[in-house]
């Protein structure tokens, strides 16, 4: 694993505009970097990121087949209880569910190691699936990159074939939404739908502020048509606790992602991951927080924050390092301290991409901290 | 390779694919009522009752709502919209279309209402004209979207704006 050094194409951002990446730059900081890209041998790929992430993958949804049954765990994990019934019915019923990203730690030799799960709102998906695609079929035919240079990127064929195998089941119409005024996340669907149209699926967007509640309890679009499908770019949590959410378990609308993933995009999951498979050589120690002082070498998060949010580390030897965000009460874990890898003075942070249930592909962001943000850089990456 | 050889945009791109362009016709039959459908020959009396009340359970899925009377009837002409249980306006059932679905041969029987002018509507508004019998009307006019009478907007996205930051992560 090399960070390395490479000339811009000089018409990226012509590109980036002529296929709808209107987020590249972000309040005037750049996100999008091409000044560098991350080199992996296939053996690091197969070996350290794919075969691990396969099996995280599977050790997670187990985990959600427990705790569904479970008040006690579902206690544990702070779900409101109202929803209890209806985040197990859409296991039980097999509610299909698209993508996920977990975000691990890895500096080319020895194990990855699981900073958390993003399996409800995972994002960078554009730029990961697409642009970094785009960018290397470009870098090798103007001859900045050689022949047989690959990348691990089968996120979008396997995202269109998801939705191909999900349409007949699915309640019509389809609706995407995400917040209005973020225009990463209206990337981000816009991005989705046109995954949904190559698959032949046709759908409608909008946003999340705009949808109804009817009388009968069924959602509604802005031409109060009913909608049967809602794939929502926002925490179901989130969700779960603004007005509408009460009404979401009657009202015949099937989520994607599903209720079932509030189980897995809750950091509590970490503590369970660590409980079920101790000393697993791609998790790191965790345990729900005991309300007394974190201990020197440990990280605290909450288990509902997004976007490196609201974290503390105690880090090892001393030294305090903490991220603000919104006031945020509720329960917290701790987990074990693992430095980020440094290159070029930069702290590089892997998300492995499932897609279908299968390890899609990888995206790159690095932060000139050792918390990655939403503001931190997107690289590409190959395979050499 | 660890890669997909072909990767494209459809909507996302400076010219976006145009999909809407190919949409084809289908042959459906459109009665009255039960009647009529017998009368017309084409398809066995039992199927032509199944079908009629599959329509009317339909109907009370998918009809137009209405919060009031005057909006109903400026669409529907008066004395055609009742008034339901829960206190919203529908209009009547008008008579029922039957066709097969493109794949699997499946077929399924939609409610039709009659607008003020006399055209024949689905429930999703499509205009089917005003004959009935074999007609011929455009594919998406065959599964026309349910309709609800929405009581309140903005009931999701509150925390996001109150965090001031994006959903996703």
């Amino acid at each position: 694993m090399k960070r390395i050094h490479i000339g811009e194409r000089t018409d990226w951002r012509q590109t980036a505009d002529q296929y709808g990446f209107r987020f590249h730059t972000i309040d005037g900081e750049p996100y999008w970097d091409e000044s560098a890209y991350y080199a992996f041998t296939l053996e690091q790929i197969e070996r350290d990121i794919e075969a691990p992430t396969e099996e995280i993958h599977e050790m997670a949804m187990a985990l959600v087949a427990e705790v569904v049954g479970s008040e006690q765990l579902l206690t544990r994990l702070a779900i409101p209880q109202r929803y209890w019934d209806w985040i197990a019915q859409s296991w039980r019923s097999g509610e299909p569910h698209l993508y996920g990203r977990m975000d691990l730690a890895y500096d080319g030799h020895g194990p990855a190691k699981l900073y958390e799960l993003n399996y409800d709102t995972p994002t960078s998906l554009y730029e990961s699936a697409f642009f970094q695609w785009l960018w290397l079929e470009q870098q090798i035919e103007r001859g900045a990159l050689p022949r047989g240079t690959d990348q691990f990127n089968l996120i979008q064929e396997l995202l269109v074939q998801s939705f191909a195998t999900l349409a007949p089941n699915l309640p019509k119409p389809l609706y995407f939404s995400a917040v209005r005024q973020s225009p990463e996340d209206q990337g981000t669907v816009e991005y989705l739908r046109d995954c949904a149209t190559q698959a032949g699926l046709e759908s409608k967007l909008i946003a999340i502020e705009d949808i109804g509640l009817a009388r009968d309890g069924r959602f509604t679009d802005l031409d109060d048509g009913v909608i049967g499908t809602l794939f929502k770019l926002y925490p179901i949590e989130d969700m779960f606790a603004e007005q509408f959410g009460p009404a979401l378990p009657d009202s015949g609308l099937q989520l994607i992602e599903p209720p079932w993933k509030s189980i897995l995009s809750n950091k509590g999951i970490l503590s369970l991951l660590w409980e079920r498979f101790p000393n697993h050589p791609n998790l790191l120690a965790a345990r729900d927080a005991d309300g007394g002082a974190l201990p020197e070498g440990w990280v605290e998060k909450p288990f509902f924050s997004r976007e490196g949010s609201n974290i503390r580390m105690n880090l090892p030897g001393g030294g305090q390092l903490s991220s603000d965000g919104p006031d945020l009460d509720g329960p917290r874990i701790w987990q074990q301290y693992h430095a980020l890898p440094e290159f070029d003075g930069q702290f590089p942070l892997l998300g492995s991409w499932v897609v279908a249930d299968r390890p899609a592909g990888i995206g790159m962001r690095e932060d000139r901290t050792r918390i990655t943000r939403n503001t931190s850089h997107f690289l590409p990456h190959v395979i050499v | 390779m660890k890669r997909t050889r072909l990767t494209r945009l459809l909507l996302m791109g400076v010219v976006p694919v145009a999909l809407t362009a190919c949409e084809g016709e289908r042959q459906v039959q459109l009665y009255a009522n039960v009647q009529e459908c017998v009368a017309a020959g084409q398809l066995p009396a039992e199927q032509c009752n199944t079908d009629f009340a599959a329509a009317q359970n339909e109907h009370e899925r998918v009809a137009p709502r209405y919060q009031n009377q005057i909006d109903c009837t400026a669409d529907f002409g008066s004395g055609q919209c009742v008034q339901q249980p829960s206190g919203s306006f529908m209009p009547l059932l008008m008579g029922y279309m039957i066709g097969s679905a493109m794949t699997g041969g499946r077929q399924y029987s939609q409610p039709v209402y009659r607008d003020r002018s006399g055209e024949f509507r689905n429930a999703g508004g499509a205009d089917l004209g005003k004959s009935k019998g074999q007609i011929s009307v455009p594919e998406s006019a065959t599964q026309p979207q349910a309709r609800a009478i929405t009581m309140a907007r903005s009931g999701f996205g509150s925390r996001a704006s109150a965090r001031g930051s994006w959903g996703g992560g």
